[in-house]
């Protein structure tokens, strides 16, 4: 093991820039044709830079990271950090080829999208802007700026542990993140969070209510006494019908305009 | 007007430059809107109309960056052209869907004309240098959308206060009667969009009883919050039990 010396090492820096690159930089030149392509490679370029160094070599690695490429930036970056240990080992003499790369970064882009896509935009976004624009209706105009703060604080907490992750332990711990029993009981927990605050916001954030009066009846009353803020969860409920049926959002705004209009007209609403 | 409608531009063109803002403050109307109310020198009229705007964005899932709305027109020109035409929110709400509709064509053109950009990268790094690549990255990106959305927002905020203050006056009673029904059955919209992001067969009964404790016990959205994580400790300790087995 004379070659022990030689060997070729990512620093910290190296690391803190390549994530740091991902997080900035890998969706600003999304293209229809190949997406993150582009940024993949800019933010390997720390890594590309430190491994390799003769003008061929590094073209290669940037050719081989201009290909298409599409992820959750959060749990995504998963995949950079792997990588960054794969260019290392594959700098150092290992038998990695352009396919293996290649093959792991479209094996996991699509899981990790899917895992990120759901718990980022679908739980975690939705729970914190549900208690902050809350907050910021009821006139505490700080409330934009907590929900940045607490979303950046998830952001770049997933994104730097599942990085570092990532290029700790290689694909071991892959197994350990999309262990679909944990990661079944994690999806199950948030969505009873999630389902619990879409009850809630119902009466919260939906105000519908009805000026009409029948023969001295208010109308509104006697809704009331049925269920607090029927026709907003009516209005939801129906909604969600046709979401869950497959109609388009495009025709749900249309009709809801359709309807506002009447409704208007009817001196319904 | 002309230095706000600048800053506003300037802030709308960004928009995508600012990646890591993209995630915080470009998909969220609530975060870009109060900061465009800011520039307007109304952060409190920015953040009721943003948080208005947000509510029917709440459950939006942005996957493989395919949107069925443009969030800058959305989020930063909408609040704007609400701003200084002095909208109530329900009529902001309905025109930001219209304007975030018709950003789609700024958002198509920006993600097609960077593939052309993605090309010139793909010669350029034959050179085997990563310098310049931010060039391709980010600078010749940010042109286009100074153009895609910088131009819009200045030409929103500049002209359109005054035009669209007297353009809203000179509609018949109806319109502006009929976009206000229109903005209080939107939100319904994104919270039914919010349920089908976190749907789950087992927890209907949860929904429930979030409605249930706000409708009658009037529990704030951060004490039903409570109560859930409450719920879900329960749940992961029965379930660990019931592996346990």
């Amino acid at each position: 093991m004379t070659e022990q010396v030689n060997k070729k090492k990512l620093t910290k820096s190296d690391l803190i820039k390549t994530f740091l690159l991902w997080e900035t930089q890998t969706e600003v030149c999304l293209s229809y044709e190949r997406l993150m392509s582009l940024g993949f490679c800019i933010s390997m370029s720390p890594v590309i830079n430190r491994l390799y160094d003769t003008k061929e070599e590094r073209a290669a690695a940037m050719k081989r990271h201009m290909v298409f490429f599409n992820t959750e930036n959060n749990w995504g970056a998963f995949i950079p950090g792997i990588v960054a240990s794969m260019e290392e080992d594959r700098a150092n003499g290992m038998p990695i080829t352009d396919d293996l790369i290649n093959n792991i970064k479209i094996g996991l882009m699509g899981p990790l999208a899917g895992v990120g896509d759901t718990v980022t935009q679908g739980l975690i976004k939705v729970v914190l802007l549900a208690i902050t624009v809350n907050m910021a209706l009821d006139g505490y105009t700080f409330a934009p700026i907590l929900f940045f703060l607490l979303y950046s604080a998830y952001i770049l907490g997933i994104g730097y542990f599942t990085f570092s992750q990532g290029y700790k332990v290689g694909k071991n711990v892959l197994d350990k993140i999309t262990d679909p029993n944990i990661l079944h009981k994690l999806t199950d927990c948030l969505g009873l969070v999630g389902m619990t605050i879409a009850g809630a916001m119902i009466i919260t954030n939906v105000g519908i209510e009805t000026s009409l009066v029948i023969k001295d009846v208010v109308i509104q009353d006697l809704l009331n006494e049925i269920a607090p803020n029927l026709l907003g969860a009516v209005a939801t409920l129906s909604i969600f019908g046709f979401l869950r049926k497959g109609t388009s959002v495009w025709k749900i705004i249309i009709g809801l305009f359709v309807v506002g209009f009447a409704c208007y007209f009817l001196g319904i609403l | 007007m002309f230095i706000k409608a600048l800053l506003v531009a300037l802030f709308a063109s960004f928009s995508w430059a600012c990646e890591y803002a993209m995630w915080t403050v470009q998909m969220q109307p609530f975060v870009a809107g109060s900061i465009v109310g800011l520039i307007l020198g109304d952060w409190q009229t920015g953040v009721i109309i943003s948080a208005t705007i947000q509510l029917i964005y709440m459950g939006q899932i942005q996957v493989g960056g395919v949107t069925a709305y443009d969030f800058t027109f959305a989020g930063y020109i909408a609040p704007a052209i609400a701003i200084v035409a002095h909208m109530e929110p329900n009529v902001a709400v309905s025109v930001a869907i219209a304007v975030g509709s018709i950003g789609l064509v700024s958002n198509n053109l920006y993600m097609s004309i960077n593939a052309a950009f993605v090309h010139m990268a793909d010669k350029y790094v034959e050179k085997g240098e990563t310098k310049n690549l931010w060039i391709y990255n980010w600078l010749l990106p940010l042109f286009s959308s100074t153009i895609l959305y910088g131009i819009p927002a200045f030409v929103a905020v500049y002209w359109g206060g005054e035009y669209l203050e007297t353009f809203m006056a000179a509609l018949p009673a109806w319109v502006d009667g009929g976009l206000a029904v229109t903005g209080m059955l939107l939100p319904a919209l994104g919270i039914g969009m919010m349920f089908r992001a976190v749907y789950n067969k087992k927890f209907v009964a949860f929904a429930l009883l979030g409605y249930i404790l706000a409708g009658y016990f009037g529990l704030s959205i951060i004490g039903t919050a409570m109560f859930a994580v409450a719920c879900v400790l329960i749940y992961w300790n029965m379930m660990s039990s019931k592996e346990a087995k």
